[in-house]
């Protein structure tokens, strides 16, 4: 049995990716309720969040019906799904800068302002990196299908993105819990 | 590595993506339909104990470990392909993810024990 080289060293990659994660997620979990306020259960919208946990798990299903589209050759199939992806990728990461301004402008919590900001701002700053990357990822994936195509002998190009994005996407699943759920429900 | 053999990646990739029997459109659609609910529900049981069930209130956290754990297990396995793709995938995201819960749990332990000390 094969394994495919690239998918191999994706695979390796996203290994690597956890160690990243995991560390960040580690240190939100440290620090969130210590030192000067404001605190997590003081800025948070839970009910804001969840629909950037909606659309997020949306772009997963959109993400997998590409790879699909790509299996099959249907090529106007394909390129809907990736944009709609990016799309919903970019919905997403409005909503993290929405809610990074409202933190700073309505609540004072930035970066500096306490270890609950630094740690919550560098990991979920992080995911949001990953999420703008992986909309530049589509984008470009979908420029390519445009121009050229992409038959079913190089869908593993979507297949490799469609794991990166999946990826960003269970990462969102761990911080909705642990960063914003968990806090919340230790204080109620 | 043992037992895997590597292949360029400009080999025909059809007869691979079918070798897996990859989920239908219909299944990928009902799995997103079950990851919305669980998500709908882990936001409803946060706010049970406002609603007055304060029952909840000491299981809070468990549950939503379950959920989490239910929602990011049916993300790998059907959307990654992990249930349907080569086990070794599985065994190096399986080590990282051990590493990683490990490495975590320990940093938090002895953060808290410096506190304790």
């Amino acid at each position: 049995m094969g394994v495919d080289t690239v998918k191999l060293l994706m695979w390796s990659f996203i290994a690597s990716e956890c160690l990243l994660f995991g560390t960040l997620i580690a240190s939100f979990l440290a620090y969130f309720n210590k030192g000067i306020g404001p605190h997590a259960h003081e800025v948070y919208d839970i009910p804001y969040t969840s629909v950037s946990a909606f659309v997020l798990l949306l772009s997963s299903l959109t993400m997998v019906l590409a790879l699909a589209a790509a299996q099959a050759n249907d090529q106007r199939q394909l390129r809907i799904w990736l944009v709609a992806t990016a799309m919903l990728g970019m919905v997403f990461v409005g909503g993290q800068f929405f809610e990074f301004t409202t933190f700073h402008d309505h609540h004072n919590v930035w970066i500096s302002t306490n270890q609950f900001g630094s740690t919550f701002f560098l990991l979920t700053g992080f995911h949001g990196a990953h999420v703008t990357i992986g909309v530049v990822w589509l984008l470009s994936l979908w420029m390519f299908s445009l121009r050229r195509g992409i038959p079913p002998s190089r869908s593993m190009h979507v297949e490799i993105a469609g794991l990166y994005w999946h990826f960003v996407d269970v990462v969102w699943i761990v911080i909705f819990t642990v960063v914003y759920l968990v806090p919340v429900a230790l204080h109620a | 590595m043992a037992g895997h053999e590597l292949q360029g990646h400009t080999s025909d990739h059809t007869a691979v993506a079918a070798g897996h029997n990859h989920p239908t459109a219909k299944r990928y659609i009902e799995i997103a339909v079950i990851l919305a609910i669980i998500t709908a529900v882990e936001v409803f049981v946060l706010y049970l104990p406002e609603l007055g069930v304060e029952a909840f209130r000491p299981f809070l956290v468990p549950i939503f470990a379950v959920l989490s754990v239910a929602k990011f297990a049916m993300v790998v396995g059907w959307y990654m392909h992990l249930k349907f793709d080569d086990p070794f995938f599985l065994r190096i995201f399986g080590f990282a993810l051990l590493i990683a819960f490990t490495v975590a749990t320990a940093f938090i332990a002895l953060f808290h024990g410096m506190y304790f000390a």
